[in-house]
């Protein structure tokens, strides 16, 4: 049975030579169908990587990431267009508006649902006239959600979107995320290093550091672990103040 | 098609701000600088001397609205194609759209292509209407022929705006392969200058080459290969990879699209120094062997090419290159220049890059290294020396009276006695750099340009006895056209006489010598149907022989010399019969004349239209039945009697 990722020793490495810089080193990951996977790990661990892989936009040295069953480099188009992905910060092209993004998007998508698209303008107040150069960070991360979430996919990558945003829109970021996970069998991968937003969304966590998946579990499995040195000590702190978090709020 | 057409719409609006203010601030400026221009600038009727442009304002306006137009497509519209995708943080926004770097190819082709069209087309209306508002024309562009044909000028302008939009897809590649896909046009520029660097050099060692090389083709070749090499570039190295790995597919494809260029212009460059003998298109006779078995020319595969050096044996009609196209031989050796060409077995190389000389042995082949002396000179060997004076000794084409042989050796005239002793006289340097035989003497050239008397043993007083442009020595008597007379006034003077005129020899021209006593003479008489009038004259007495000239066989006005490789010695050349061959021709064809020196009978021979072939080259006569000739790149062996005609070489 074919699972929507499933990553075999992928190893990445930035520049060549004498300067490289091993990034990604024999990673291995499967994500659970219909989970909410939260990727923690440090600023530079390489998530970011990670989610430009899967996404076809960086070749990997080696290794095997097969998303649905297939090769995004190979298959790019069959594969992406069951992806919905929201970058860390909005990189479209700084002339367009929402509107031009996502009539631009459209025949990119042949799932897109342009009504789901104007539910979730409306409901997350996306200014749909406004250039991206002239709008706010969280406006413009309103609109990347929004046009991750309209073609209905089935794999939704988060790349620390709500890092950055004023407390507010954070919580409207992160609302227009929880809505959009309770539609159905949908696997979400969400990268990022606030053990706030894991405890909010995770049904697992994968722990990552140094290129590696260190820890792959549900959250209290995670932090269940009686060698947790394999967790860098100040992740484990942040992790158990994560878990006193989650008490409270159940 | 959807897809294709959402990505060049895209492309339009994410460069029409910039082509838009482009557009009105080039325009807008190029109208009002016209305007401004002085009026005296511009050459509206032809033919103004100070006039800055040979044509009018109309005309260059309108070119330079037309290029103003071209410009926008190469520094704008091409190079952001590229550059837009980077205009947020990467160009990673397009790699991750399903399927999209396809259609996003596709599409900014079908952009390009819109704007390369509707740029220049803008600027043509807009400078058409420009002259139009002002009164002028834009005639100049083209003329209409007498014929009703239209004649396109083609202005520089519009030929470097031909050239600027066939660097338009390269613009696009190289963007492609950049950071950030920056400085697209300096990368161009660069490509461009590495590749004609290397064009450049092909074509520098190789002049004429090009004359031979259909560039439109390879130019307009080069605009499907810049397309797949940015298709591949941006479809396959975008994939999973950024503008590095653009460059690698970009620069591999382009490397794979050059190769078969290159390799047919190395080819063509091998042909052009390596020339396949046997199928040469222009040959050269330089110089025979002593015994007339082994021919050196020049020759090339190509009328424009330059000659490479061959040794031809004429027994096998095998050929062999013996020098490159910067290395001439010429046979002086050790003596004064007297020709590029003769019967020679030791030649010597002019290289145009200096150093070392070599001597060439036409009869083995072999090459001899010799250094060069002061005087610029090869210093032989003693070896070398006494093989060249034999061969000068041997081969010296000038005579005293009485048959006695002069030559030169080591910068020294040397001249056989009756008694059978040779008498040697240093020479001047200076004179004896170059001398061309005239009878019993010959004519020095160089610093002091006068006539040697061998009989007399004696320079001439230049100034003394007004020698100036043709002059010869007929025992002790010099038949010459005095200083600033015409051609044909001749005079003549004994040793110590005075200069007395010679009316016999009125609106004539010597040929040579034609014994020790009298000079072969023929006189033009420019009439149609008339033909030359041959006598001889004999200095001693004034007294004149007419020889009988075969009316009929004499296509020209006019007669001249046929000697071997062109070289005459004191006595004119004659076959091994004893007989002086004459030449005759004109547009339509020639004709050998056969002069016999015991009988003083004319016959002519081989007759030989023009559309057989250009004129002989007479090279030998290596029997008393047969004549060597070359004729185009051909040497034929000629019977005389029958005109049978045997190709020595090429045998292919």
């Amino acid at each position: 049975m074919n699972h929507v990722m499933d990553i075999e020793g992928l190893v990445f490495d930035f520049g060549w030579g004498p300067r490289k810089k091993r990034v990604l080193d024999g990673l291995d990951l499967k994500l659970q169908d219909g989970a909410v996977t939260v990727l923690l790990g440090q600023n530079g661990s390489g998530k970011s990587t990670l989610l430009r892989v899967l996404l076809g936009v960086l070749r990997p040295r080696a290794g095997r990431v097969r998303l649905f069953g297939k090769d995004p480099l190979r298959a790019h188009r069959e594969v992406l267009q069951r992806i919905g992905y929201v970058p860390d910060v909005p990189d479209v092209y700084p002339w367009m508006t929402a509107k031009d993004l996502f009539a631009f998007l459209q025949p990119h998508y042949p799932r897109w649902n342009a009504t789901l698209c104007s539910e979730l303008c409306e409901r997350l107040a996306v200014p749909m006239r406004t250039k991206f150069k002239a709008m706010s960070r969280g406006q413009g991360m309103k609109a990347m959600l929004t046009a991750a979430l309209a073609p209905e996919p089935e794999l939704l990558l988060l790349d620390e979107p709500f890092a950055g945003l004023d407390p507010l829109v954070r919580e409207q970021v992160l609302q227009g995320v929880v809505e959009a996970l309770r539609d159905g069998e949908r696997t979400v991968l969400c990268a990022t290093h606030e053990l706030e937003i894991a405890s909010r969304i995770a049904d697992r966590v994968a722990v990552l550091q140094d290129g590696k998946v260190v820890k792959h579990g549900s959250l209290a499995e995670v932090l269940g672990e009686e060698e947790p040195a394999q967790v860098p000590s100040g992740l484990h702190r942040v992790l158990a103040a994560a878990a006193n978090t989650q008490e409270v709020l159940a | 098609m959807n897809l294709v057409l959402a990505h060049c719409g895209k492309e339009w609006r994410a460069q029409r701000g910039l082509l838009v203010a482009y557009s009105l601030l080039v325009f807008t400026s190029l109208a009002l600088g016209l305007w401004l221009a002085p009026e005296h600038a511009w050459d509206h009727e032809g033919g103004r001397n100070h006039a800055w442009f040979d044509v009018g304002l109309g005309t260059h306006a309108v070119t330079w609205f037309f290029a103003a137009g071209v410009l926008g497509v190469v520094l704008f519209a091409a190079p952001n194609l590229v550059r837009a995708e980077f205009g947020s943080k990467d160009d990673q926004f397009v790699r991750r759209l399903p399927g999209a770097l396809g259609p996003s190819f596709l599409g900014k082709l079908l952009f390009l292509l819109l704007a390369s069209a509707a740029l220049p087309l803008v600027g043509l209306l807009l400078g058409e209407l420009y002259v139009a508002g002002r009164g002028y024309d834009w005639l100049g562009l083209f003329e209409w022929r007498w014929d009703g044909d239209v004649l396109l000028k083609w202005p520089g302008t519009v030929i470097a705006c031909g050239l600027a939009m066939l660097a338009v897809p390269w613009i696009w590649a190289i963007g492609s392969w950049l950071p950030g896909g920056r400085m697209a046009v300096g990368g161009t520029v660069l490509f461009v200058l590495v590749i004609g660097v290397g064009i450049f050099a092909v074509l520098r060692q190789s002049p004429g080459i090009e004359q031979h090389i259909a560039w439109w083709p390879w130019l307009w070749g080069s605009v499907p290969l810049a397309l797949t090499a940015v298709a591949a570039s941006w479809c396959l190295g975008r994939r999973g990879g950024g503008p590095l790995r653009s460059a690698r597919l970009g620069l591999a494809v382009t490397a794979f699209g050059l190769a078969p260029p290159s390799v047919w212009l190395a080819g063509e460059a091998w042909d052009y120094h390596h020339p396949d003998l046997q199928h040469l298109e222009e040959l050269s006779v330089q110089g025979l062997s002593p015994d007339g078995r082994y021919v050196l020319a020049r020759g090339a595969t190509h009328h424009q090419w330059a000659n490479v050096s061959l040794r031809i044996d004429l027994d096998t009609g095998a050929a062999e290159q013996i020098a490159g196209i910067d290395t001439a031989l010429s046979p002086e050796l050790d003596r004064p220049f007297l020709g590029h060409s003769g019967s020679f077995r030791f030649w010597r190389t002019w290289c145009d890059h200096g150093g070392s000389e070599r001597i060439f042995d036409l009869a083995t082949a072999r090459w001899t290294m010799a250094a060069v002396g002061p005087d610029g000179q090869p210093a032989l060997t003693a070896e070398q020396r006494a093989q060249v004076h034999a061969e000068l000794r041997e081969r010296t084409a000038l005579r005293a009276p009485f048959g006695r042989r002069a030559w030169f050796e080591d910068g020294t005239l040397c001249t056989e006695e009756l008694d059978g002793s040779v008498s040697k006289r240093a020479g001047d340097k200076e004179w004896l750099q170059a001398v061309r035989t005239a009878g019993h003497g010959f004519r020095t050239f160089g610093a002091i340009e006068s006539v040697w008397d061998l009989a007399g043993n004696r320079l001439l007083d230049r100034k003394q006895w007004r020698v100036d442009t043709a002059a010869w020595v007929v025992r002790d008597t010099v038949v010459f056209v005095p200083a600033g007379t015409s051609g044909s006034c001749w005079n003549q003077r004994g040793v110590d006489g005075a200069a007395e005129p010679c009316a016999a020899l009125g609106a004539a021209a010597v040929l040579g010598l034609f014994d020790d006593d009298q000079l072969l003479c023929v006189r033009s008489l420019r009439k149609k149907g008339e033909p030359p009038q041959l006598f001889l004259y004999r200095p001693a007495d004034c007294s004149t022989t007419a020889l009988s000239v075969p009316v009929a066989a004499v296509p020209g006005t006019s007669l001249g010399v046929a000697a071997p490789l062109g070289a005459n010695g004191s006595l004119l050349a004659r076959d091994p019969s004893g007989c002086i061959w004459l030449r005759s021709q004109d547009n339509r064809g020639e004709v050998f004349l056969r002069v016999d020196t015991a009988t003083r009978q004319v016959t002519a021979l081989l007759p030989h239209r023009r559309g057989d072939g250009s004129y002989y080259q007479l090279l030998d006569w290596p029997d008393g039945k047969h004549v060597l000739i070359a004729q185009d790149e051909k040497i034929l062996r000629i019977d005389i009697a029958t005109g049978e005609r045997t190709i020595l070489f090429p045998r292919r």
